[in-house]
């Protein structure tokens, strides 16, 4: 069973493992000469977490609770900030599909190699409306 | 995380490893077996013992299993595991090679 496996095993069945770990401990507190040196379980619980490496998930999931709880309480700057971003990026994205269509993008045209441009040039002028015969 | 008690920052896991490998031990076992063999000079506490601990099953170095003690009690035993042999055999090697380093450094001149 590798690592991350097993990793990822632990962060599926947390509560069963800290109940476990705590029921561990408390055994180990029960079998002190002195239980009053045992630190305090759940610091103990917290620190071995640690070991585990979620606590970016942890963080991130209390970030994202923690910015939706404050986009809740004011609604007025919510909807602010969503509209700004939502025309900033329409913008952008509009923008950048005519620069890829005009600018980016090879014209969509079967043989391009063979297409031909026609001038018509007199001594003192150059046009490029030449009449030709459709076949 | 305090450390324990005259245990060098970074071997709790390699006294640790050593006392569970000739048979399964529980936290608190662990932590007896550790002062009695080192003649009351190390202690563990139980604030480096079960980051330790959990760390060592995160690595897969040890295994752990609820059976009953010899006074009748619900423990948790650690096993240690193959990969925790090798971690083992590791880990003493790099601790060896830093004794005697700093050994023939205090012997110099």
């Amino acid at each position: 069973m590798n690592t991350w496996f097993r990793r990822v095993w632990h962060l599926l069945n947390r509560r069963r493992h800290e109940r476990e770990l705590e029921r561990e401990m408390r055994e180990h507190r029960a079998a002190m000469h002195d239980p009053s040196t045992f630190g305090d379980t759940h610091r103990l619980i917290e620190q071995s977490r640690d070991a585990w490496g979620w606590n970016w998930l942890d963080d991130a999931l209390q970030d994202l609770i923690v910015g939706v709880r404050t986009l809740l309480k004011s609604p007025s700057f919510a909807i602010t900030a969503t509209l700004m971003l939502t025309f900033g990026i329409g913008l952008n994205v509009t923008l950048f599909q005519m620069a890829r269509v005009g600018i980016l993008r090879p014209p969509a045209i079967k043989n391009a190699d063979s297409w031909v441009r026609l001038l018509r040039a007199a001594p003192n002028s150059t046009t490029s409306t030449v009449p030709y015969p459709l076949t | 995380m305090p450390k324990g008690n005259g245990i060098p920052p970074g071997t709790l896991i390699l006294l640790i490893l050593r006392v569970v490998r000739p048979a399964p031990l529980h936290g608190y076992a662990i932590a007896q077996r550790i002062r009695h063999l080192s003649s009351d000079q190390l202690t563990v506490e139980e604030g480096s013992l079960y980051p330790a601990l959990q760390k060592a099953l995160a690595n897969g170095w040890l295994r752990a299993e609820w059976t009953t003690s010899e006074t009748g009690r619900e423990v948790r035993s650690y096993r240690i595991t193959a990969k925790g042999q090798k971690q083992l055999e590791a880990e003493r090697d790099d601790y060896q090679r830093i004794a005697d380093a700093i050994a023939t450094i205090l012997e110099s001149a």
